[in-house]
Parts: C-alpha cells; structure tokens; sequence
C-alpha cells in the first residue's frame, strides 16, 4: 500500500495524518464519527482535503495554521471569556483561507468576493516556514 | 487493574471537546453557508477541485475505520502467538505495531475468549467504544437497552443476538470506560487452519469483536 499518489484519482481511504490529529487540531469526534454541525462545515472539511490530496499543499501547512487559529481564538477567549468562541470548522475555513492565499491558489480580493473576511497578507518568507502570526479578532 | 466503574458521564467521552457543540447563530451560519459556497464555485471554477469528488471524499472520512482494523488484529493473533501473547499483555502497543492509533489518551485492553470463558464489551454510560480498530459504533452498541441489559443479563442479550451460550461457559461483561477501551479476541473457528491471515481477516466480524457473537468459519 506504498502507491504514490496517482495524479488525478482520489485516495479511497483516509489520510491518517488527517483523520487522526491529535490535540486541539484534533478533528471533533463523538464516539469516533465525524461532527458537522451544518452542510458548510463538511464542505469546508472536504474542499481543504482534497487540495491537500491533490498536492496543492502539504498537510502540515494547513494544520499549522489552524493550530495558530485555535490557538489565537483560546487566547482571545481567555483574556475575555465574554467574547465569542468560534466553532472548529470556523477555523478551519480560516485556515484553508490562509493557507489558499500562502500558496498563491487565490488571491485575497477573490476571497473577499465570495465574502471571505481575511487578514492582510503577512508577506511569507520564500520557502521559508514562517511561524503564523495570531490575527487580532477584535480591538478591545 | 482497578474495578473502579464511577466514572462521571463527562469523563466518557474526554477529553471534553469544546467543540462538540454548535457555536454560530443562524444568521452567522447562513454567512458560512453562502462564503463556502463561494470558495467552493471559485475552487472549481479554477478547476482545483470538483464538486463530485468533494462528497464521496467527506464519506472516506465519515465512514473511515470500518472494523477491519480490528479484524487484522485478530487474524494475526490468530496465526503468530508471540503477537498474540504481546496483544493480550500490551494491546495498545500491540495493535500500534500494525500501524493503528489514534486514541487519545485511552488504552486499549484485549480480553480472550475460551471454550471456558465467553467476554461482553459493553459502555454502560454511554458509547465509549475503540473506534480506531472498530470503527464506528453500530447504533444498538448505544442503546439504553443493551447498555442495561448486557450488565443483568448477559446471557439473555447473547442468545437475542443468536448465540447461544453452553451453562458452563462463564461470561465475563467488561465496561469500556473514558481509560480503558475493551476489545474482544474472538476463538479461531475450527476448520480454518489451512486458511491465510487474509482469508481470516475476512471472517472476523464487528459483532464478534464485541462478543456478542461468535467468529463462524462460513459467514
């Protein structure tokens, strides 16, 4: 079971480096199933996979940035337990975001049609593995 | 070994995952819905993905861990008993050593069946269940009914299942908890020791590896 990814096919059984991250990236599980809470959330799991698949970026880029996003949200939280905690997939869809425009597969403005709300480019270092700075949610 | 069976609800399913509830108001989800659909039309259009391949990948994941996983294990317990003496010491470890993970935190225990004694895996509290070897728990697993009834009358859930069990084969029920996740190592059916590990693999079922039934050689 060591075939290279086939270009075009996708992968019949799942990434384990996805479907078993550990920690706060971990995926939300009960029992083992999947939780979506609405149709959004499980295109938003799909649509940031699938690129993965395909090769358009590695796993690990995706998932550093959602950890940097659960991370930035906990803190958020913490200093201000009234503020509004997001659910997973929402920082997922901003870490699918980011990670779309990091990798230049969209540019911001066409998020922002689509009305995607994203936070200026921090212009990445060349290849190099650039340590996410936490967005601001909301000035206090 | 602790008999210890006062676990809380809230430690079943622990770590307690703050994510498990819905976080967004109807307006804001309908917001998610119409940006992810934007993402989406923008993605295909630019023909990175297809719309297609989007919902059988989010079955992959949905219907991922079938209890496979769990059959290998047995299979190979099965055929190697130097793997099978480590399973039944260190299952966690054992089963890690054909690749399987992802429990969080849990240990996996593997209890043997015997002519002498036959073993039930139940969760009377909720659903804790090995879903990295099993897979997802089939829907009776979480009844209320065999959640009870497994612990007062094991023998009487065996035989609605279509086993039944001789008097003097002792049943042992073994409560799967937030820490310790039960699994059952069924008995290799007669008649099969021409069999490859393979072959094996393909007889062993969910059911059996939560001990309400038994491994038959035709199934």
């Amino acid at each position: 079971m060591e075939s290279i990814l086939s270009s075009s096919s996708m992968k019949s059984t799942p990434d384990r480096k996805i479907s078993n991250m550990e920690g706060d990236a971990a995926l939300p599980r009960k029992s083992g199933e999947l939780v979506f809470h609405d149709a959004w959330e499980r295109r938003a799991f799909a649509l940031a996979v699938a690129l993965c698949e395909q090769g358009q970026y590695q796993w690990d880029d995706f998932r550093d940035h959602l950890i940097a996003e659960i991370g930035a949200a906990d803190k958020v939280h913490a200093d201000n337990p009234d503020a509004p905690f997001p659910g997973y997939y929402e920082h997922w869809l901003a870490s699918l975001e980011k990670v779309l425009i990091e990798k230049g597969l969209c540019t911001q403005d066409q998020l922002r049609a689509g009305g995607g709300e994203v936070t200026p480019p921090q212009t990445p270092p060349p290849g190099g593995s650039q340590r996410p700075v936490p967005r601001v949610l909301r000035p206090i | 070994m602790s008999s210890d069976h006062t676990h809380g609800h809230s430690a079943h399913d622990a770590p307690p995952n703050p994510y498990l509830e819905k976080h967004t108001s109807p307006e804001q989800t309908a917001a998610l819905e119409k940006r992810v659909q934007a993402l989406e039309s923008l993605l295909v259009a630019k023909g990175l993905v297809s719309s297609e391949t989007l919902d059988k990948l989010v079955e992959t994941y949905e219907n991922d861990l079938g209890p496979v996983n769990g059959a290998k294990v047995v299979a190979r317990a099965w055929v190697d008993p130097a793997y099978k003496e480590r399973l039944l010491k260190d299952a966690t470890a054992a089963i890690a050593e054909l690749g399987f993970s992802g429990l969080q935190g849990e240990h996996m225990v593997v209890v043997e069946n015997t002519p002498d004694t036959h073993n039930l895996v139940v969760c009377t509290l909720c659903s804790c269940y090995p879903w990295p070897v099993l897979g997802l728990p089939p829907a009776w697993f979480k009844d209320a009914a065999y959640r009870s009834r497994s612990v007062v009358d094991p023998r009487g859930v065996l035989r609605d299942f279509g086993l039944e069990l001789d008097e003097s084969t002792a049943v042992k029920v073994w409560d799967s908890s937030a820490e310790i996740r039960y699994m059952v190592l069924p008995e290799r059916p007669a008649g099969t020791e021409d069999m490859s590990e393979e072959e094996l693999t393909a007889l062993v079922s969910r059911d059996s590896m939560i001990g309400v039934t038994r491994v038959e050689k035709n199934t």
